[in-house]
């Protein structure tokens, strides 16, 4: 009896575990009528005419109501659906799910599940002086006042911001200019599926202020004057595991609301994916990440606080080939800051495409406007950004924009894994012409040997030493809770923010077949930098910067 | 005179090898040329993996195979405490095969209300509990529950056969005659059994363990001399993972 009883627990233990969350691919959309002009926002029809994309495309057709219905019937639970891939994600036991796969119009059925990385690190939740510092830097760091001087403020721009909750969005006075101008235009919450979002996870808030927030006159973000859709797809306290069909269906409802922008800083990494699934071509969300860039949307990811943990790499959808990606900079130290996730993606393309600050200040209920860190932060400054170039000029496309705010950046056109193309410059589309004629700041000689570079006289300077692993307050050494634990956190009390790129010298070595092999980033305390053996590195590229000067050697 | 060139020949060296010396590297990032060789095959969910745990389970009476009397233990004392080493090869997705490593060490306090209704227990006995120092091990078959997941543990189902050698055996009582207290302790348990094994089942979620053991062993070689009597055969406790898991 007693071994009956076991086995039954088991039994029940096993079916109740089995139960799965599934992608039901469908065949067709056969029949379906479909009016992109009831159903799109007119700024959606205008972009999709501005990137000649067909305005009644397979991917926008609505799913069979008929197979919609069949699939209900049999399955657990309905969890949603997306038009792009023409797909029910539903829960399903295993009888069900084999009652599902035996249907004849029923192409595919994929399990998923998977748990979300917060691109968020910790916050302070004491101001200190010198935040104002910080404030300032985040937006100087890109030059944005450039885009000030000249009225670029994101006007006409539409984002949207894929989050996890958005309280005090409604009430505070940090976003009043956006609500005293209706600019938040929708909202929905993916999880409830109505559209209150303005509680929960106070991530989307901060994400928010870091794209358009302003206080007493101070910009935290460039875009203030750009017009809104906030989407709910994510819990955070309530549960480890996320889903990722509530970011496929809320980029797919950006898209039919006309965003121009999409802002995500979400993650998906170990909980459901390997490092060599990093490819863009194997997550179900890179490939809507890339989709909705070929609608015309400019997708901009964070890379995510990996940098420091046993991934290390970026996840999913900041893999995807068509999503801008943005890491983290140290602003004390103008580097990549330790948590950030590093490049390439599993194939070995180029991410993240670029990076701003990894530390900044953003608002978020309770703690108002205060220092808080993580690459979920460098994304918005970015899509303020890219919101302020638009506006320069909306004859733009999506991809057009895209490259463009990489040729933009500090370290363009040298590259590597940790800052992408570096941060991104106002001054390249505000004033085109300047810095063309800067000279050269150091030369590189060539022998029958070696390869010497030479820091010229009137650009060697000598950096400060950088410390790292430094805390100034015994408080941040006991309060810290480990995991978050970053190497190179800084306090703001700590001195000037320091430029981007400014004073260090950057190499790389990239290999015949195209990607890094190594990169490496020197701080400078002799002219003669370095200097390259020929024999030993034929066949391979070398790039070098410091100081807005780009050189590249093939050696042969 | 020859001294010098053959000084500056070796700094010259020395200054030309270490071209990089002079700098400090902020940053050094090498590629891997393969990311499915990253780890190496190690991981929660490649098909080597490692990691340490710690164990803290309470004994219970209840079944036993043979018919001698499980003595009831003193709940919330009667524990045990493991830390071991766990090593799992992945079969395949569904199907791993484990062997952990480990310390033990085990109370029993004895439920002295069901014990003086034994013939070797004297009602002048306050407390008695026996303490079993082990190493040991297990090994196990691993049923895991989502086998798509990416580098974690995730949710599993192990079910296996524990075994140890109880290499310190103790017993202490307490007792009071009178207003007078006395502890009596003997070492090295003759009649105790060196061995243990048993079965164990265990159901995991990342970090965290639940299980179970019966241990299908006897405590004592004798039992006719000693009354027939058997420790709870029967442990429930939960374990936990150090580590990226």
């Amino acid at each position: 009896m007693r071994i009956v009883l076991v086995l039954f627990s088991f039994l029940l233990f096993n079916a109740y575990f089995s139960q799965e969350k599934y992608w039901v691919y469908l065949t067709d959309k056969d029949g379906v009528e479909f009016n992109p002009h009831n159903y799109f926002d007119q700024k959606a029809i205008n972009r999709r005419i501005k990137n000649n994309v067909p305005l009644n495309h397979f991917t926008d057709r609505p799913l069979r109501t008929d197979y919609q219905d069949k699939i209900s019937h049999i399955a657990e639970f309905i969890c949603g659906h997306t038009r792009w891939f023409n797909a029910i994600a539903c829960k399903l036991t295993p009888q069900q799910l084999i009652e599902i796969q035996n249907l004849a119009f029923v192409k595919e059925v994929l399990a998923m599940s998977t748990r979300t990385v917060f691109a968020e690190g910790n916050d302070y939740k004491e101001l200190h002086k010198g935040e104002q510092g910080l404030l300032e830097g985040q937006i100087a760091s890109m030059q944005g006042k450039e885009f000030t001087k000249k009225g670029l403020t994101g006007k006409g721009i539409r984002i949207c911001i894929i989050d996890a909750g958005f309280p005090d969005v409604n009430t505070s006075s940090i976003y009043q200019h956006i609500r005293d101008n209706n600019r938040i235009i929708k909202t929905w919450d993916f999880k409830k599926n109505k559209p209150d979002i303005y509680k929960y996870s106070s991530h989307g808030s901060t994400v928010l202020s870091c794209i358009a927030g302003k206080t007493d006159g101070v910009f935290i973000g460039l875009a203030i004057d750009s017009e809104f859709l906030l989407a709910r797809t994510e819990r955070i306290l309530y549960e480890g595991d996320a889903e990722e069909e509530d970011w496929l269906m809320a980029i797919e409802w950006a898209d039919k609301n006309g965003a121009d922008i999409v802002n995500s800083s979400l993650g998906y990494t170990s909980a459901r994916h390997f490092v060599e699934d990093m490819d863009g071509k194997t997550c179900i969300i890179s490939k809507a990440g890339n989709l909705a860039a070929r609608k015309g949307i400019l997708v901009i990811n964070a890379a995510g606080n990996e940098g420091a943990g046993n991934w290390k790499y970026i996840g999913a959808p900041a893999d995807a080939d068509s999503v801008l990606s943005v890491g983290g900079i140290n602003p004390w130290t103008g580097l990549h800051t330790s948590f950030s996730s590093y490049g390439p993606t599993a194939d070995h393309r180029l991410k993240p495409n670029l990076s701003a600050f990894g530390h900044v200040m953003g608002y978020s209920p309770g703690t108002g406007v205060h220092e808080t860190q993580g690459t979920s932060f460098s994304s918005p400054l970015v899509a303020g950004f890219a919101a302020c170039v638009w506006q320069s000029d909306t004859t733009l496309t999506n991809m057009e924009l895209f490259k463009k705010l990489e040729e933009s950046a500090n370290l363009h056109p040298y590259f590597d894994y940790a800052h992408g193309y570096g941060v991104p410059q106002a001054t390249y589309f505000t004033d085109p012409l300047n810095g063309t004629e800067e000279s050269e700041t150091f030369t590189l000689d060539e022998s029958e040997s070696f390869i010497q570079i030479t820091i010229k006289d009137e650009h060697f300077t000598i950096e400060d030493k950088i410390v790292f692993d430094y805390f100034p307050y015994t408080f941040n050494k006991l309060n810290r809770i480990p995991w978050l634990h970053f190497q190179d956190t800084y306090s703001t009390l700590d001195s000037n923010i320091k430029k981007s790129g400014a004073g260090y010298f950057y190499y790389h070595i990239e290999n015949d077949a195209g990607y890094l092999d190594e990169y490496l980033v020197l701080s400078v305390y002799e002219k003669n930098i370095l200097r390259i053996r020929k024999s030993e590195n034929i066949g391979k590229t070398y790039r070098f910067h410091y100081k807005g000067t780009s050189k590249k050697i093939t050696l042969e | 005179m020859r001294i010098v060139p053959k000084h500056s020949i070796l700094f010259i060296l020395i200054i030309s090898c270490t071209s990089l010396a002079a700098q400090t590297v902020l940053i050094k990032q090498t590629v891997p040329e393969n990311f499915e060789d990253k780890d190496e095959g190690h991981g929660p969910n490649r098909a080597h993996f490692s990691y340490p745990y710690f164990a803290l389970g309470v004994h219970t009476d209840g079944y036993s195979h043979e018919n001698d009397t499980i003595i009831s233990p003193v709940y919330g004392r009667s524990m045990e405490m493991r830390f071991g080493s766990r090593t799992r090869l992945k079969l395949n997705r569904f199907l791993g095969f484990g062997i952990d490593y480990e310390l033990g060490y085990s109370a029993h306090f004895i439920n002295l209300k069901d014990a003086y209704a034994l013939a070797n227990f004297s009602p002048d006995v306050k407390k008695a509990r026996y303490q079993i120092y082990t190493i040991g091990g297990a090994s196990y078959f691993q049923f895991n529950f989502e086998p798509k997941r990416g580098n974690q543990l995730g949710s599993y189902l192990d079910i296996g056969v524990f075994g140890g050698y109880n290499f310190g055996r103790k017993y202490s009582q307490t007792l009071k005659i009178g207003k007078e207290k006395s502890v009596y302790k003997l070492k090295k348990l003759q009649d105790f059994e060196k061995l243990n094994y048993g079965a164990i089942i265990r159901f995991g979620q990342r970090v965290w363990a639940i299980y179970a053991k019966y241990r299908y062993s006897n405590s004592f070689k004798n039992k006719t001399t000693t009354g027939n009597y058997e420790l709870p055969r029967l442990t429930f406790g939960f374990e936990y993972f150090f580590g990226k898991t």
